[in-house]
């Protein structure tokens, strides 16, 4: 594999595999943490107990993409403590602090998920909304601190300066708030559509008022950050001409300079928003007038849901060969690499497909679990 | 802004939707007056200096560390354990045809569940710890946890796939065997998840496969396993691994230019050490996870619940069963630690024993199996310091063996008594089917085996919960001054950022935080799982 030895390949991939399928479920984590408090406040404002009743639903949505998330997410630390020793040594000393601000993210949203839900009518409405604030501001932190990990490795500003003791230069990324408001943006739009979506396709053509008004309450929600978010996003890739020539190269598939052609999956992008564009509206259009469309929601689900990934492949992928980018060039992913081992390319491609599939059999298995929760139990069953 | 306070924090007598309010609203008021306390210690830590030297630094962070990894142990311990009381009474339940077996198996589970999610979060917690706290130890042993780790990313995808698969296809699938099964795949992912994590940690006290390296630091070690790393890459990562970290950032290269660190990456998985630990541990567990969930279900007997007594009780003869198994075999397995301790780090033996040397007729006899047997003191050991190849570290390791004796002997032997008790209820609870025996347990404690087994299963809980503690300090509090035995100081693997006290008291402060949210989950949600699968059922059933 051009410019990989077997261990960075195997560690490339790995660390891609999981941060994809973690990313993109913690972007459904993120963004019903912040929609659900501002519906249940949208329900006490109106009095709208329908509304409620919308927030709680989702809920369980934010439960089950916590989980996967979460799973994922250890994945990714393990990885990085197994594969990248040395990656890791740099992230952790060097961007110590915003990784201490997603670490504190993380340690708010989790315990406060778990509070929201459980006190759920039955203490205040004003403390129950504070917690969910609590739980909404967590949420939003993680993305905060670890956005400044992948706006360094796209541009290393002040790496001197934390050299010296300075660990607070990292932060004049010029990347790096576009980079976070995207990520806020983006996940909004992609739960609000996600939820819109499944809302709408759970009715099976049984519409009912219910499902109609969950279905526009959060289209109402997606449609407009989508447009945002894909501004935001296609703003993001354009100023990285300057700052990361390279990655700017492969994505627009100039080979001169990159080493791999990323032009089409990053088409694909702005193609996905406008599906999930079209879809939305569409779908916007028939439930204004009570009706909901199965295949319109089947579209708007994959095509918001796919959204995530498909931007993250992007942007992480494109560095390949290298880890670090350091204008129209980088450090490659061996240098960080556990590179003190031997490792075969037979055992690192094995490791991989097993990789790929006990991701499937995950995945599969959350698919099942979401079935069999969602099936109503029968009488013989019980 | 006080009323304001007061008013957010009001608690309503009845919630929006009909549901009694918080039960103890005083409970909250208890929690906002600690937190409130907390804040101002909080700000008292943030005057304090900095820590000014990688030795305070290192010193900041380990009561965190040491806190984050006993919450962490917790709740792991219960989600290692329980999978052996929860199979094999689903087990019994199919083969017997036993409703009750099923239903405890089912309402144990849910525990299972929620210990596993706890140790998921507070493993979060102890590998940021590990990651970002301690970041020298990715250089230093990264390579010899390369295979341990990656076949741990596997053993835990395993266990979170089929914990949930077990978890929601409980009466949901016609073949019972079959959801026995997928429980048997979570035990074996669980178990292996345990081992890999403790094979790890088991390089850290033996580094098993650097040769003859550690002997030469320390003379009186013995050879550790075989050679199979680069000798010279490895000593020129650690005598440099404070100034390591500032070469790797400004030039990555730097590692991979020493070459290969470890020819043979699955030496460490040979570890003998790895194999005991493993062994031991994983009985501990088992141990603590029997014995707990006899107490709560004989607290449920005791506390009156007559309508499902008989149910209660047999789960408490199950359960206490399999902990008093278990501690047969933890014990026999103790012995062989001991002996692994006995045999690579000798210092440890003789701190935890309370021991300085000369003739032990009792050690000798189960040491060396020769009561008259002469085991050489500190002073002995002193004297061979001038063949190290690092005379003050040599020097530094017998001192430090010698401070903590005081405090790892009663630990040890909080250990082995806490382990002989639970030898003695093991014994009792043959009772139940030795007429013998239940005769002894009449005489001695003046009640039927079976009261014995319902009041001592709270000791018991207790018991394990002490052992297994007492055991793991005796383990990492023994290897001091290192952190990779004969190798590494905890001051070379430590961060360059400053610890600051505020960042170690919040990081505390969140683990015990972890820690209660997860005792009241334990309580709470399968309380409530249960109530929830009542009304389900009478639902259905009209």
């Amino acid at each position: 594999m051009l410019g990989f030895t077997p261990v960075s390949w195997m560690a490339f991939l790995l660390l891609g595999i999981a941060t994809l399928v973690h990313i993109t479920f913690v972007n459904l984590v993120l963004g019903f943490s912040v929609i659900i408090p501002i519906t249940e406040y949208l329900s006490y404002r109106s009095e709208d107990a329908k509304l409620m009743d919308v927030a709680k639903r989702t809920f369980k949505y934010l439960i089950l993409t916590d989980l996967v998330a979460g799973v994922w997410g250890t994945w990714i630390t393990v990885a990085l403590a197994g594969l990248w020793p040395t990656l890791t040594y740099i992230a952790t000393t060097v961007l110590f602090v915003p990784i201490t601000v997603a670490l504190v993210g993380i340690l708010i949203t989790i315990p406060s998920i778990a509070i929201y839900w459980y006190t759920w009518g039955k203490i205040s409405r004003r403390l129950h909304l504070f917690v969910g604030c609590l739980m909404a501001f967590g949420a939003l932190l993680v993305p905060a601190g670890f956005r400044m990990i992948f706006a360094f490795v796209d541009d290393p500003v002040g790496l001197s300066e934390a050299l010296k003791g300075n660990l607070y230069a990292i932060f004049g990324n010029p990347i790096y708030p576009t980079w976070v408001i995207w990520s806020w943006v983006g996940s909004l739009a992609m739960s609000a559509l996600v939820a819109a979506g499944i809302y709408a396709w759970r009715s099976r053509g049984s519409e009912n008022e219910m499902s109609v008004k969950e279905t526009t309450y959060f289209l109402k929600l997606g449609i407009p950050l989508l447009v945002v978010a894909t501004v935001l996003g296609v703003y993001f890739f354009y100023s990285l001409r300057a700052v990361s020539p390279y990655i700017f190269a492969a994505i627009t598939g100039n080979l001169t300079i990159a080493q791999y052609n990323f032009l089409p999956v990053f088409v694909l992008y702005p193609i996905l928003a406008l599906i999930a564009c079209g879809s939305g509206c569409a779908l916007f259009a028939l439930a204004r007038k009570g009706k909901l469309s199965k295949s319109a929601s089947f579209v708007l689900i994959i095509a918001a849901f796919l959204m995530v990934p498909v931007a993250e492949a992007v942007s992480d992928a494109s560095r390949a060969p290298y880890m670090v980018i350091t204008g129209d060039t980088g450090l490659p992913a061996n240098a960080f690499a556990n590179t003190m081992i031997p490792i075969s390319w037979s055992i690192a491609e094995l490791a991989v497909t097993i990789a790929v599939v006990v991701m499937s059999t995950f995945l599969l298995g959350i698919y099942f679990i979401y079935r069999v929760k969602t099936t109503p139990v029968s009488e013989e069953q019980l | 802004m006080w009323k304001a306070l007061g008013t957010t924090i009001y608690l309503r007598k009845v919630g929006e939707n009909g549901h009694p309010s918080l039960p103890h609203s005083r409970f909250l008021w208890l929690t906002v007056g600690i937190l409130t306390i907390a804040l101002f210690i909080g700000l008292y830590l943030a005057l304090q200096p900095y820590p000014s030297s990688s030795a305070a630094n290192a010193a900041a962070a380990e009561p965190m560390t040491i806190l984050g990894i006993y919450v962490h142990a917790f709740f792991l311990s219960l989600a290692v354990g329980l999978p052996y009381v929860v199979l094999p009474l689903e087990a019994l339940g199919i083969i017997r045809k036993d409703k009750q077996y099923t239903e405890a198996a089912r309402r144990i589970s849910v525990v299972w569940a929620i210990s596993f999610g706890f140790g998921a979060v507070t493993g979060t917690l102890v590998e940021f710890g590990l990651v970002q706290i301690w970041s020298g130890v990715l250089l230093a042993i990264g390579s010899f946890f390369f295979i341990p780790l990656v076949f741990e990313l596997f053993a835990f995808l395993t266990e979170v796939v089929f914990l949930a698969l077990y978890l929601y296809t409980w009466e949901r699938m016609k073949r019972q065997w079959l959801h026995w099964a997928i429980g048997l795949f979570l035990l074996l992912g669980s178990s292996a998840s345990a081992v890999l994590i403790l094979t790890a940690n088991s390089w850290m006290q033996t580094p098993w496969g650097t040769g003859s390296l550690v002997q030469a630091i320390l003379p009186w070690s013995p050879v550790i396993g075989p050679s199979a790393v680069n000798s010279t890459a490895l000593v020129t990562i650690y005598k440099t691994l404070p100034k390591t970290g500032s070469l790797v950032m400004a030039s990555p290269s730097v590692i991979s230019s020493l070459g290969y660190l470890l020819y043979d990456p699955y030496v460490v998985l040979l570890n003998p050490n790895a194999v005991v630990t493993s062994a031991h541990t994983i009985l501990t567990a088992i141990v603590i996870a029997a014995f707990e969930t006899a107490a709560i279900f004989s607290y449920s007997y005791l506390r009156g619940k007559r309508a499902q007594s008989g149910f209660f009780l047999r789960t408490v003869k199950f359960s206490y069963g399999v902990g008093a198994l278990a501690t047969i075999l933890t014990i026999v397995s103790g012995d062989q630690m001991a002996r692994i301790v006995y045999s690579y780090q000798y210092l440890k033996f003789l701190s935890m024993e309370g021991f300085r040397g000369g003739v032990d007729p009792l050690i000798g006899l189960i040491s060396n199996f020769n009561p008259s047997y002469v085991f050489p003191g500190f002073s002995d050991l002193a004297a061979t310091t001038s063949k190290s190849i690092d005379p003050a570290s040599a020097t530094l390791t017998i001192s430090k063996a010698e401070v903590i004796m005081p405090v790892l002997s009663p630990l040890y032997y909080a250990m082995i008594a806490s382990g002989v008790l639970l030898l003695v209820f093991s014994v009792a609870y043959l009772g139940l089917y030795s007429r013998r025996i239940d005769q002894l347990v009449r005489v001695v404690v003046r009640m039927t085996t079976e009261r014995f087994l319902l009041y001592s299963s709270f000791a018991a809980a207790i018991l394990a919960i002490i052992a297994g503690s007492a055991g793991w300090a005796v383990r990492e509090l023994g290897r001091q001054p290192w952190t990779i035995y004969g190798l590494v100081r905890p001051e070379q693997l430590i961060t360059p950022n400053p610890i600051t006290p505020v960042f170690s008291y919040f990081i505390m402060l969140v683990e015990v935080m972890v820690f209660g949210c997860g005792i009241v989950a334990l309580y709470f949600i399968p309380t409530k799982s249960l109530i929830e699968i009542e009304k389900q059922v009478e639902v259905v059933r009209g």
